[in-house]
């Protein structure tokens, strides 16, 4: 195939796993687990991440038993229907995401960097700000991230010490939260929304082996979810659990408050940097995901025309939703769906993998 | 070779950037309000006052010399709202009034008794304010504050401003206090907000405070406004608002501020004037600071809470008048002894006031959440309307750790 | 269709709506090198080779013995045959010689398992010459001359003579070497006692003579600039000191200062240039080839490299596309690079230029290939990354620490230089709330008297300050610091007094410009100048959002870009193993690999201690 996205390694696949997953961190999703599981929010990101990494590797061992990407081997354990059924399945959950995420970022950027733009422009900017970097393909997008994510993790956590002086650890407790079994229930159901995280799955011939993908996985979700936690444990102590679930951008807030001398104050606009960076290249590594699927099911020669089609009808479609809080909505309700993508295919195709190995194996021995 | 695509993609570019449809403004258009006062106006309205910097003089180089006294203006009305408040000031103004860089509300004793919610929807909502604007209450009117601040050291009353609460704790006679602060106390399970207190000081000279010196503090108690003075900028920070929910409903003294201070656990250093313990006419000078943060340990196993405190205090001498041996031996401890005394005064007076206020102005609250498994069961405890009636184990140590350059006072010789 | 912009447009937009993939053959990656390129490998030929090469050299010794024998029947036919007695007899001799090292093992153990250089010579001729060309990798090298001659005398003697061009005197070598061996000994008796001997004594007038019988002191003496004559029926051979490139006329560095380590600069001489190289590198590793460009006039285009070392794809790529080039006329290694490089339309040098024959040694080590033209003094250097524009000449001359400070500032020059205008365009623009408050009361106090907008005082101080900078080139040298003063202080204070621009535009674009200045590498200085400009439109039109647009733009470009095969950004983005020396730099006895990225053939280049004197057990083991 003539768009087979090219060679990557593990640092690779760990900036793809980490921008996939540390957007929910910037945007209003911790005050909405905060809301429903209280002080204990920070152990979120650890029970939704090791479901992730573990769905992963659940999906190597499926690679490494039937070589191919997802759809390919999809293919192979149930037949084409099924296959062409998921992969339209991860089309629209990737294009979803791009969509919700184009939004979600434009919107905030009117509320926190150009108050007076009009929301069109700033749409219309993330999204060319996307499609120019898908057409360098994924090689060059998964390597823009590892180069970009050094400076976006320090970033944050130089935003994050800043409000050191702030910090108070009592506010950690009472240690349960709202409920143990709040948390667990919300935290499994959270994992949806890092569906993007199959990105790994669907470019997995990319990667040399599947340790490449194992690594990336482990270290990259790992990595983003100890950052994720980590956000989670300073805004709590920073704001509390009442004044933190009101919040709309808590770590565009944490860098509000911080104020260390009369020179060092009014960080945030730090904060737009990263902002602007990591929202574009999600959006990016969204947009390719699904054009590459795409291509892929409808057996493309190549995915550069797609581009600009695609990336128009995401910009159309992410000015539909008439205000933020409608689309946080509707959002919230797709991610559900996102559990079927991230949690439940891969234990379907692992099990039917294993199934199938047997099968094969008795075959064998009945000869 | 690309010349005609680049000079329309130049067009393009200049278009955005001189149509100004992407919210750009130069300097030279906006006016940056320095610090917002507002006292209440009859007929549920605000009488609202902008003190607005004025660039001009603060340019450098050749017009550094004329630097006029003119470094900001100031702007009075009466509306129904910040909001609108803002909207006329626009009426008056060529420029676009902007909020982002205030850096104090003054806010009237008057208003502030009626409750402040109503502000803070708006403080917390919109991006221009944020939550490091600090926030004043004052004993009288707020207008009166902006007109008559005459800062003596800085150009800027921002920079005066921020300069007297960054550096609160060289006294702790007055607290730092924001927006973000008051209103993670207002919204959170426990603690009490408070603001610093602010106050126009007549200058005759008379000392109007009609409290008492606690323990055997030398000076008594002031709030704002009743510095004896004779000089200087009339304005005077000093002592602490106290709120319960969003209403004012107390002030603590300048005493009382810094002990507590000393339980919040930021005091960095303060001089006390004691009475001389072996002899009541003289004093004794002397600097104290933390030695660690105050252990407050808060016991709700029984119905009536059980607070237990101890701090340990550190302190220099500074001046020994009447000649005893205090650096050393059995006098040291005597006078270790006395100013544990004193803050210990200090502290449960502090504390007694806020009890019969109603207000956990320390947040015993926050010790106890440790206490709980989970938050609904933190809810249920009701904290506040337990705190007054808390028993409180207050156990205060001071030890001297620093004679100053002398090691002994010899007496003055008698003729 | 006509050719008006809409058109243009329209035809752009179809482009991108009915794409097809273009049908250019796939970018050069520079890959892993493949096993037979490893000299290991190439030594353990297989043994048909093998054993053509003992063939051949047995078919070559017959050859010899039959003209021997010719020779002989000639002789012996006439009658005063005792005249060339003595001739023959020594030619019996070294026949003999020739057969004893001819003997099969003898011959397999030469050839397989000893390298060429440790060889002793041979008594034949064409032996010896055959040595001494795979020495030196003949005929890829082209500046190692072989010059064939025969003495003068009785009898006539065949024999050789090797030299470097480019690091022996000519004159030298014309004068004290070749006149006398070729002129002046007609009554001489030759092959009378030792030949070599009766050469050094009676012959040649030359000061430094040494005799040799190994090809690794021939080598050793070749590349350090002397001449090696080899003679027929002689296992040894003379070596005459010959060298003389320090005596040339190399100037010191313009583009290129530094204050430690070498000063020398090449010059428009290509073979002064190559024997510059050589002699930094004296290795017979080293090739320069030569090769031919432009139709019309042919200029001599060096492409120099370590066999050893630099990835053969890589030299082949490289050669590929130099001998690719159809063009009548070149004048400049600049001109030439353009038609080579991965992205010419892109401003970011691709190639590092230097006129420092050490740093040219010094990338040549690493595994690079540099790139020399005739008439030129600028080689270029393939390929590079990104972080090599930061590096200068005389970085290793300094201690790592002073060498790190000096490297971040540099850096951080460079990013000064790029950013501040826009920065401050998009903070007085949009982010006026993210300076201090004083600080922007002072900004805004100083432009209050301005009547143009920012963006406009920026663009037209940075354009005078290019003005500046351009005028200071173009005029002649001596007006040239004139300039600079008048156009810096005078202009900038001027248009302070007359409120055309306020006190802090100045300030911004000349610690712009001198940030500007601290990038080593001018082209890229000049690359980032442009994108000041870009980024100043960016930051006007979108503030800090368009900003860091620009900037992740910027990266994508540096992660898309390819220098000969090799990602620009290497070894940051895509990972590998790297030296420890790119934005910061270890202790030299700590570079123990080249860049893995080139992929080079010996990836080690010292061992991991390299200061052996460190070990402590070394000494007492020595003692008996």
């Amino acid at each position: 195939m003539k768009y087979q996205p090219g060679r990557m390694g593990t640092a690779e696949g760990i900036g793809l796993a980490v921008i996939m997953t540390i957007n929910s961190v910037l945007m209003s999703s911790p005050s909405f687990i905060l809301e429903k599981m209280g002080s204990l929010a920070w152990a979120v990101p650890f029970i939704s991440g090791t479901i992730i990494i573990s769905s992963l590797f659940l999906l190597a061992h499926v690679f490494n038993r039937f070589p191919g990407d997802l759809v390919s081997t999809t293919e192979q354990l149930f037949g084409k229907v099924a296959a062409r059924v998921i992969g339209v399945y991860y089309i629209f959950a990737f294009f979803f995401q791009a969509f919700s995420l184009t939004r979600e970022y434009s919107e905030n950027t009117l509320l926190i960097a150009l108050p007076y733009i009009d929301l069109d422009t700033a749409i219309l900017w993330y999204g060319l700000g996307a499609a120019v970097i898908v057409y360098t393909g994924i090689e060059t997008i998964a390597r823009v991230i590892y180069l970009a994510l050094p400076f976006i993790v320090s970033l944050i956590l130089i935003l994050l010490f800043t409000s050191y002086s702030l910090w108070e650890v009592n506010y950690l407790f009472p240690w349960q939260g709202y409920g143990l079994n709040q948390v667990a229930e919300n935290s499994v159901g959270l994992s949806g929304m890092n569906v993007g995280i199959i990105i790994l799955a669907v470019l997995a011939p990319s990667f040399q082996t599947a340790r490449t993908l194992k690594a990336a996985a482990v270290f990259g979700v790992g990595g983003a979810s100890i950052l994720h936690s980590f956000i989670f444990v300073v805004f709590i102590m920073v704001f509390g659990l009442k004044v933190g679930t009101e919040k709309i951008l808590p770590l565009y807030e944490i860098a509000r408050v911080a104020y260390l001398n009369r020179y060092v104050q009014h960080i945030e606009s730090l904060f737009i940097v990263i902002w602007v960076i990591v929202g574009i290249l999600s959006i990016t590594a969204c947009l390719f995901a699904g054009i590459f699927l795409l291509s892929r099911l409808a057996n493309f020669s190549t995915i550069r025309p797609l581009i600009p089609a695609a990336t128009f009808i995401i910009v159309e479609f992410s000015l539909l939703p008439p205000d933020l809080t409608a689309l946080i909505k509707l959002a919230s309700k797709i991610y559900l769906s996102g559990f079927l993508g991230a949690v439940i295919f891969p234990i379907i195709l692992f099990i039917a993998a294993i199934i199938k190995d047997r099968r094969k194996k008795a075959c064998t021995y009945d000869q | 070779m690309y010349l005609r695509p680049i000079t329309l993609l130049l067009f393009t570019v200049w278009a955005l950037i001189t149509t100004g449809c992407n919210g750009a403004k130069e300097t030279d258009e906006v006016a940056y309000i320095l610090s917002v006062g507002i006292d209440a106006a009859p007929n549920n309205q605000l009488s609202i006052t902008y003190r607005i910097a004025d660039p001009h003089s603060l340019a450098g180089g050749k017009d550094s010399q004329s630097q006029s006294q003119k470094s900001s203006i100031l702007i009075n009305l009466t509306a129904p709202s910040l909001t609108e408040g803002r909207n006329i000031l626009k009426s008056i103004i060529s420029r676009e009034p902007r909020i982002s860089h205030l850096k104090i509300f003054v806010i009237s004793e008057e208003l502030a008794r009626k409750g402040l919610g109503d502000l803070f929807g708006l403080f917390m909502r919109h991006r221009e304010y944020r939550g490091t604007v600090f926030l004043a209450i004052v004993r009288g009117s707020a207008k009166e504050v902006l007109e008559k601040n005459r800062p003596d050291l800085d150009v800027l009353t921002s920079r005066w401003v921020e300069s007297m609460l960054q550096s609160y704790f060289e006294s702790s006679y007055f607290l730092r206090a924001d927006i973000y602060q008051f209103y993670k106390r207002l919204k959170n399970e426990s603690g009490a907000p408070y603001a610093v207190l602010l106050g126009l000081n007549p200058l005759d000279g008379e000392d109007r405070a009609n409290n008492e010196a606690v323990g055997n503090d030398r000076s008594e108690g002031y709030l704002a406004k009743q510095i004896p003075r004779q000089s200087g900028n009339p304005l005077e920070m000093c002592g602490t608002a106290v709120f319960k929910g969003d209403k004012l409903v107390g002030f603590l003294n300048n005493k009382e501020t810094r002990a507590l201070s000393i339980l919040l656990g930021d005091l960095e250093r303060g001089f006390m004037s004691l009475e001389d313990p072996l002899v009541p006419s003289k004093q004794v000078d002397i600097n104290i600071h933390l030695g660690r943060k105050p252990n407050i340990n808060v016991d709700i196993s029984s119905t009536i809470p059980a607070i237990t405190i101890s701090v340990y205090l550190e302190g220099d001498i500074l001046g020994v008048s009447s000649g005893t041996n205090y650096e050393a031996g059995d006098y040291k401890v005597l006078l270790e002894q006395q100013i544990s005394n004193t803050i210990f005064e200090q502290i449960t007076s502090m504390l007694k006031r806020t009890q019969d206020l109603g207000t956990d102005v320390v947040n015993f609250g926050y010790y106890i959440r440790p206490k709980f498994n989970t938050v609904q069961e933190l809810e249920n405890y009701h904290w506040d309307s337990k705190y007054p009636e808390a028993v409180i184990h207050l156990d205060v140590q001071t030890k001297l750790r620093r004679d100053g350059l002398m090691r002994k006072t010899t007496p003055i010789r008698k003729e | 269709m006509v050719d008006n912009i809409f058109f243009m447009l329209y035809r752009s937009v179809k482009n991108i709506l009915g794409y097809q993939p273009p049908s250019v053959p796939p970018p050069f990656v520079l890959d892993e090198h493949r096993p037979y390129d490893s000299p290991k490998v190439a030594n353990q030929q297989p043994d048909k080779e093998k054993a053509l090469e003992a063939f051949s050299s047995l078919l070559r010794y017959a050859h010899r013995l039959e003209g021997f024998i010719d020779k002989l029947a000639t002789v012996l036919r006439s009658k005063t045959w005792d005249k060339e007695a003595a001739e023959i007899k020594l030619e019996i001799t070294a026949l003999d010689k020739q057969l004893s090292q001819l003997t099969p093992v003898l011959l397999r153990y030469d050839q397989s398992i000893t390298a060429p250089k440790v060889q002793r010579l041979s008594t034949s001729i064409e032996e010896n010459r055959r040595t001494v060309e795979t020495i030196y990798q003949l005929p890829r090298n082209n500046d190692i001359m072989l010059r064939d001659f025969s003495i003068a005398g009785n009898p006539r003697v065949k024999a050789f003579a090797v030299f470097i061009e480019g690091m022996v005197d000519s004159k030298l070598l014309d004068n004290s070497v070749l006149q006398p061996l070729m002129l002046f000994n007609y009554s001489r008796e030759l092959y009378e006692g030792n030949f070599t001997e009766q050469i050094v004594r009676e012959c040649l007038p030359s000061n430094q003579i040494k005799r040799s019988d190994t090809f690794a002191s021939i080598e050793t003496a070749v590349n350090s600039g002397s001449t090696a004559i080899i003679f027929d029926g002689i296992d040894e051979a003379i070596i005459v000191g010959t060298g003389a490139w320090e005596h040339r006329g190399v100037e010191r560095s313009q583009i290129e200062q530094s204050v430690q380590g070498s000063q020398a600069a090449f010059s428009e001489n290509f073979r002064i240039n190559t024997g510059l190289v050589r002699s930094m590198l004296r290795t017979s590793d080293l090739i320069i080839e030569t090769i031919k460009v432009g139709t019309r006039s042919q200029i001599n285009c060096a492409l120099m490299y370590i066999d050893s070392i630099a990835n053969t794809t890589l030299v082949d790529e490289v050669r590929r596309r130099i001998q690719g080039i159809a063009t009548d006329y070149l004048g400049d290694t600049g001109e030439l690079i353009q038609f080579i490089e991965d992205h010419p339309s892109i401003p970011f040098p691709q190639s590092l230029s230097t006129e420092r024959p050490d740093r040219v040694a010094g990338h040549l080590v690493e595994g690079r290939i540099a790139i020399l033209l005739e008439g030129n003094p600028f080689v270029h250097i393939v390929p590079v990354s990104f972080f090599s524009f930061f590096h200068s000449a005389e970085d290793f001359s300094h201690k790592p620490t002073v060498v790190n400070f000096m490297r971040i500032l540099r850096l951080l020059g460079a990013f000064v230089s790029i950013i501040l205008p826009s920065i401050y365009i998009a903070i007085s623009y949009f982010h006026q709330d993210a300076l201090p408050t004083e600080l922007l009361l002072a900004i805004a106090g100083s432009r209050e008297n301005v009547t143009f907008p920012a963006w406009f005082e920026i663009v037209l101080m940075e354009f005078s300050f290019e003005l500046i900078r351009e005028a200071g080139i173009r005029v002649p040298g001596f007006l040239g610091s004139s300039i600079g003063i008048v156009g810096a202080l005078i202009l900038g204070q001027a248009a302070v007094y007359a409120n055309i621009v306020s006190p802090i535009i100045v300030i911004i674009v000349a610690s712009t410009g001198l940030a500007s200045f601290c990038i080593p590498d001018y082209r890229m200085a000049s690359a980032i100048r442009l994108l000041r400009f870009i980024l100043l439109a960016f930051a006007a039109t979108f503030g800090l959002v368009g900003l860091a647009t620009a900037f992740l733009w910027i990266a994508v470009l540096f992660c898309q870009m390819k220098s000969f095969g090799v990602p620009y950004m290497t070894p940051v983005v895509p990972k590998t193993i790297a030296g420890y020396d790119v934005v910061l730099r270890g202790p030299i006895f700590q570079q123990d690999t080249r860049p893995d990225a080139l992929n080079v053939k010996d990836q080690r280049r010292q061992p991991n201690i390299s200061r052996t004197w460190k070990k402590i057990n070394q000494g007492k083991s020595d003692k008996p």
